[in-house]
C-alpha cells in the first residue's frame, strides 16, 4: 500500500457502461450517491466506466494496475467470470455494491429488496386484502427474483394461494416465452404487488383502461427507489440509495485502514412509506 | 502493477519509486528523466537512466509508466448536488477520455468550505498528480490559490482560468446562447425574456451575452425585468414554484441550462401557461431536456477528450501557451 496520509484514501469506483446512460435509473443514481459520499469521507476516487465488450472478454480494470488506488468499489451486477477474475487478482480491499450473488467471498452492500417486499405485501394482508397478484418486469435478475420471493413469502407465511395467473409482466419477454398480461375472465385479485415503480406504472395504465380505479377497485404496493408514491398507490418501500452508498464507502475505508477482514454481505433498510 | 497479485512477479519489478529513492529524487523526475520529457537536467538524467539499467529497470515498462499520467480532477461540490447537472456529464466524459488516453484521473469534490477559505486540494498531498484538470467555476480566490500553490500545469474546463494565459475548453457559450436565442427570433417571438442569475457564473454571464446578442441583432431591447434569477442569494438552484415572475410576461425565454429550463416550464404550467403554445422556450442544453425544447447542444466528448490531450501537452511542456479552445456544438430543434 502506498504510503498516504491516512485522512485522505483513493478509491476506484468500477461502473457499467450501460447503468451511466441514465442517471436517474437505480445504478445512476447509485453511482453519483457514491461519488458523492466518497467526497464526503475525504475519498478521492477514480471513476472506470467498463464498456461491455471489456465485461465479457473478462478484461482487468485499469485502475487495478494504478498504484495509488487504495480499495475498489464494484457497483452493479456484473458477468461472473468478470467479477471473479477481479477477486481474484486484484490485491487491494474490494467491496461490491448490489451484486447480490452470495457465491462471492466478498464484502457487498445489498438493498433490501426481499424484505421490502415482504414488508410491503404484509401491509396489503394487514390491510386486509387475501388475493393479492404479483407485477413483474421481464429482467431475471437477482434483485427482481428477491422481490419475487419476498411477495411469496408473505402470502405462504399467511396462508394466502399464490396463483400462477396473477403474476404478470409489466414487459415483453425474450423470444420463445409467453407474456402473462392482465388476466381476461375469472376472478381478479384484489390487490396487487408491483415490483418497481415501472411495474406499478404500467398496471396503473392497464387498470385505467379496464375501467378500473386505484384503489378503491385493486390496492397497488411495490418497491422504488424514488420519486413519490403513484397516484392512489397505498405504500411503497423505498430504498435508500444514500444508505447503502455511506456504508460501501464506510466499510471500504476500514478494510483499507483495518486491514481487509471478510466479513459478509450487509442488507442496507430501506423505510414502508404509507399513504397519509 | 501494484493492485494484482498474479502475472507480475512483485519481487523483480522495478518501479519508478524504487530508482527515485535510490537517487533521492521525485518520481515524476524519474519519468520525466526517462521518458525524455524536459524540466530534468542531462547530468541528472544521465544518473537516472544509468540507474534504471543498473536496477533492470525494463524497457517497456519503462515506456508504458511513462506514457502513463496522474491527473487530478477538481469539481465544486455544488456543481455536483443535482443528479442531472450537466457536470455529471462532463465527468462521465472525462473518466472515459482519461481512460483512452492512458490517464489515472483522481476526482477530488472541493467543499464549498475549502472553496471559501481557498484550503489546497487533499489531492496535491495524497496524490502527487502531474497534472490537474478544473471543472467549473470556483471563484477567484481558490482559483489564485490554486495557481500559486500547485504548481502543476492545469487545465481549465468550462471556465476561464486563472490568468490571460491559461488553458481552457469551453463550450460556445456566447454564438450557443445566440443561436438558440435567434431561434425563437425566427419564430416569430419579438418579446423574450432570459433565465439564469448572471452573477453566480461565468457560463451564465457568457450564456446572457449571447442572449444579448441576438436581441440587438435585430435591434430589439433587453429588458432588465425579463431578466429572471435561476439561484437564491446564497447561490443554491431555485425550485420551480419560487422562481420570481414579472407581472407582465415575455412571449417566449431563453434559458441558459436545459435542466433549468424544464423547471421554469414546470412553474410556468403550474401558473396555468400552456408551454410552448402560450409561452415559447429554448434553451442551451446541458444533457437533459426531457421537454425537447429547441437548443444549442454542446459536443461534451470532444471538450473531454480535448482537454485530456491538451493537459498532456501541457505537462509535457509547461511553458507552451495552448490558450482557450472553443468547441462548436450545434442547434437541435
Amino acid at each position: 500500500m502506498k504510503n498516504t496520509k491516512p485522512d485522505c484514501m483513493s478509491i476506484g469506483v468500477l461502473v457499467q457502461e450501460a447503468n451511466t446512460a441514465d442517471r436517474c435509473s437505480f445504478y445512476g443514481m447509485l453511482f453519483q450517491k457514491v461519488v458523492l459520499e466518497a467526497a464526503g469521507q475525504e475519498c478521492l476516487t477514480m471513476l472506470e466506466i467498463v464498456p461491455k465488450a471489456s465485461e465479457q472478454e473478462c478484461v482487468l480494470p485499469r485502475c487495478l494496475s494504478n498504484e495509488g488506488i487504495q480499495g475498489l468499489l464494484v457497483i452493479g451486477t456484473w458477468e461472473q467470470p468478470y467479477l471473479q477474475n477481479i477477486l481474484q487478482q486484484a490485491e487491494i480491499p474490494l467491496v461490491l455494491l448490489d451484486e447480490s450473488d452470495a457465491f462471492y467471498a466478498c464484502d457487498a452492500i445489498l438493498p433490501e429488496n426481499y424484505f421490502g417486499m415482504y414488508q410491503a405485501t404484509r401491509h396489503l394482508i394487514d390491510m386486509g386484502h387475501q388475493n393479492i397478484g404479483f407485477v413483474r418486469p421481464a429482467s431475471t435478475a437477482p434483485c427482481v427474483l428477491d422481490r419475487y420471493f419476498g411477495w411469496r413469502c408473505a402470502l405462504e407465511e399467511a396462508g394466502l394461494a399464490v396463483r400462477e395467473e396473477w403474476i404478470l409482466d409489466s414487459e415483453e419477454l425474450p423470444a420463445g416465452k409467453r407474456r402473462r398480461s392482465f388476466p381476461k375472465g375469472g376472478p381478479l385479485p384484489t390487490a396487487f404487488a408491483a415490483s418497481d415503480r415501472k411495474a406499478a406504472l404500467w398496471l396503473a395504465r392497464i387498470l385505467e383502461k379496464r375501467g378500473l380505479s386505484i384503489p378503491e377497485d385493486i390496492a397497488v404496493v411495490s418497491v422504488s427507489y424514488d420519486g413519490n408514491l403513484l397516484p392512489g398507490q397505498l405504500a411503497s418501500y423505498r430504498l435508500d440509495l444514500e444508505a447503502m452508498a455511506r456504508r460501501a464507502v464506510r466499510v471500504l475505508s476500514k478494510k483499507i485502514r483495518f486491514g481487509d477482514n471478510y466479513s459478509g454481505i450487509r442488507f442496507v433498510d430501506g423505510r414502508l412509506e404509507k399513504r397519509g | 502493477m501494484a493492485g494484482l497479485k498474479n502475472g507480475v512477479d512483485m519481487a523483480k519489478e522495478i518501479r519508478m519509486t524504487d530508482i527515485a529513492a535510490e537517487l533521492g529524487v521525485s518520481t515524476v523526475t524519474v519519468s520525466k528523466a526517462l521518458s525524455g520529457k524536459q524540466g530534468v537536467s542531462k547530468r541528472l538524467r544521465d544518473r537516472i537512466l544509468e540507474k534504471a539499467a543498473e536496477l533492470g529497470y525494463e524497457l517497456d515498462q519503462k515506456k508504458a509508466a511513462a506514457d502513463f499520467l496522474h491527473a487530478g480532477l477538481l469539481v465544486a461540490n455544488r456543481s455536483f448536488m443535482d443528479p442531472q447537472s450537466c457536470y455529471w456529464n462532463i465527468y462521465q466524459q472525462l473518466a472515459q477520455a482519461a481512460s483512452q488516453e492512458q490517464v489515472g484521473l483522481l476526482l477530488e469534490v472541493v467543499s464549498p468550505d475549502a472553496q471559501a477559505q481557498a484550503h489546497l486540494p487533499m489531492l496535491l498531498s495524497a496524490a502527487k498528480p502531474d497534472g490537474l484538470i478544473l471543472l467549473g467555476d470556483f471563484g477567484k480566490k481558490y482559483r489564485r490559490m490554486l495557481s500559486e500553490s500547485s504548481g502543476l500545469p492545469m487545465v481549465w474546463l468550462d471556465s476561464y482560468g486563472d490568468s490571460d494565459a491559461a488553458a481552457c475548453i469551453l463550450p460556445n457559450n456566447i454564438y450557443g446562447a445566440s443561436e438558440a436565442t435567434g431561434c425563437l427570433l425566427d419564430k416569430g417571438y419579438r418579446q423574450i425574456g432570459f433565465v439564469g442569475s448572471i452573477l453566480v457564473s461565468e457560463r451564465i454571464r457568457s450564456r446572457y451575452l449571447g442572449y444579448v446578442n441576438a436581441l440587438v441583432k435585430k435591434n430589439l431591447p433587453v429588458r432588465p425585468e425579463w431578466v429572471l434569477e435561476d439561484h437564491d442569494a446564497d447561490g443554491r438552484p431555485l425550485e420551480p414554484e419560487e422562481f420570481a415572475l414579472p407581472e407582465e410576461l415575455p412571449d417566449a425565454f431563453f434559458v441558459y441550462d436545459s435542466l433549468i429550463a424544464h423547471r421554469f416550464a414546470t412553474r410556468l404550467r403550474m401558473e396555468g401557461f400552456r408551454v410552448p403554445e402560450d409561452i415559447g422556450i429554448s434553451c442551451y442544453n446541458d444533457g437533459w431536456n426531457p421537454d425537447g425544447f429547441p437548443c444549442y447542444v454542446p459536443d461534451i466528448q470532444k471538450m473531454a477528450a480535448g482537454a485530456m490531450i491538451m493537459l498532456r501537452g501541457r505537462i509535457r511542456d509547461g511553458k507552451a501557451r495552448v490558450g482557450k479552445l472553443v468547441i462548436p456544438g450545434e442547434l437541435v430543434q
